[in-house]
């Protein structure tokens, strides 16, 4: 075959209707991205509120075990547990607007998109207790100046992990959001032409 | 521009041009589920690329270039992560609507398809009738190399055609 034939071939598909969007498949891809952001969402609320109630029973363990009740140890301490509790609360809130949604496709990607935006959020707001409660930490090892080493390798620990949560939160969060949203802007447009594909 | 003309601007390209998102899709992906995704992806780049468009060029070279940059940027990642495949069920989102499409057809996408990305971009321009001028433009390579490489694709395909 000639490549001037090839391009007529070519040219005729454009008048010919070659693929549909099949909706409940569509559908069940949308249930999928919901399920998917709701998930995630409740394991990260689980794996944050676990960590800093242990974290909090082991400073103030460490503490009363040993009576110094040092100001950064109880700051330290007491924030963790505000933390857990502020979490938990969050997550009684998320729970309660889980059923407000619409029953349709466009209902279940707004879902998931609002889950996704409170991970977004979850994940900001860590991200400045992170560094909270990284100062408190670092002063607390600091106190004993003959260990100025631990606080060193302590800092350099929270700055590590500082710059994996901010990549986590973008790579993971952020993005996972943008695509819903990008998905919720594709639905309308279904909605509106059927078949966005050439006829 | 607000959004509402924006929205209004993509939606008319969308529609005079839906041929070129139909053609750089299929010919950079082969499976169903992956083309709604590329779908998914060029359109939402073409979107926002309305407010920088300045008409100094043709509405269906400004597609082009956006969709093509999209799909070999695409299919780069995908080609990455094709071995961890995500937990998400796989559901066919595309349906062929031809109980029997033109076998040729098919054989000339797959044909593309095997080419390597900027090849593919090139043979997909090349049968749209743009000049080379116009491919270079696009795929950002001299013009000079942009006939070298029809010319072996030409050669290619001919030849792949004979023992077909």
């Amino acid at each position: 075959m000639e490549f001037d034939e090839m391009k007529k071939i070519w040219d005729a598909q454009s008048n010919k209707t070659m693929y549909a969007i099949d909706e409940e498949a569509l559908h069940q891809r949308v249930i999928g991205k919901k399920m998917k952001a709701a998930r995630w969402v409740n394991k990260m609320e689980k794996v944050l509120m676990t960590s800093l109630l242990f974290a909090s029973t082991v400073i103030w363990s460490a503490v009363i075990y040993k009576s110094r009740y040092e100001m950064p140890q109880l700051v330290l301490g007491s924030l963790m547990l505000l933390g857990a509790i502020a979490i938990f609360i969050g997550r009684s809130k998320r729970l309660s607007w889980q059923n407000s949604f619409e029953n349709s496709m466009l209902g279940d990607i707004d879902q998931a998109i609002a889950n996704a935006s409170y991970q977004v959020k979850l994940s900001q707001s860590g991200k400045w207790a992170y560094l909270v409660i990284a100062i408190f930490a670092v002063a607390s090892v600091f106190n004993d100046a003959s260990e100025w080493w631990k606080g060193a390798l302590v800092l350099a620990f929270f700055i590590v992990g500082y710059f994996a949560a901010r990549w986590e939160h973008k790579t993971f969060y952020v993005s996972q959001k943008r695509g819903l949203e990008a998905m919720r802007q594709k639905l309308i447009q279904l909605q509106e032409e059927p078949s966005p594909l050439p006829e | 521009m607000t959004g509402s003309q924006q929205q209004d601007i993509f939606e008319h390209w969308l529609e005079e041009h839906k041929g070129i998102f139909f053609k750089v899709i299929r010919s950079y992906s082969s499976v169903s589920e992956d083309q709604e995704d590329l779908f998914q992806e060029i359109a939402v780049n073409v979107w926002k690329s309305v407010p920088s468009f300045r008409n100094d060029c043709a509405v269906s070279t400004w597609i082009y270039r956006i969709a093509l940059n999209r799909a070999i940027k695409w299919s780069l990642k995908t080609k990455k992560q094709q071995e961890k495949e995500t937990d998400e069920e796989v559901i066919k989102v595309l349906q062929p609507v031809e109980d029997r499409p033109d076998e040729r057809l098919l054989w000339l996408y797959d044909q593309i398809h095997l080419l390597d990305e900027v090849d593919r971009s090139l043979c997909l321009l090349l049968l749209d009738g743009f000049s080379y001028k116009e491919m270079a433009a696009i795929v950002g390579i001299s013009e000079n190399y942009v006939g070298v490489k029809i010319n072996r694709i030409k050669k290619h395909l001919t030849e792949q055609s004979k023992i077909m």
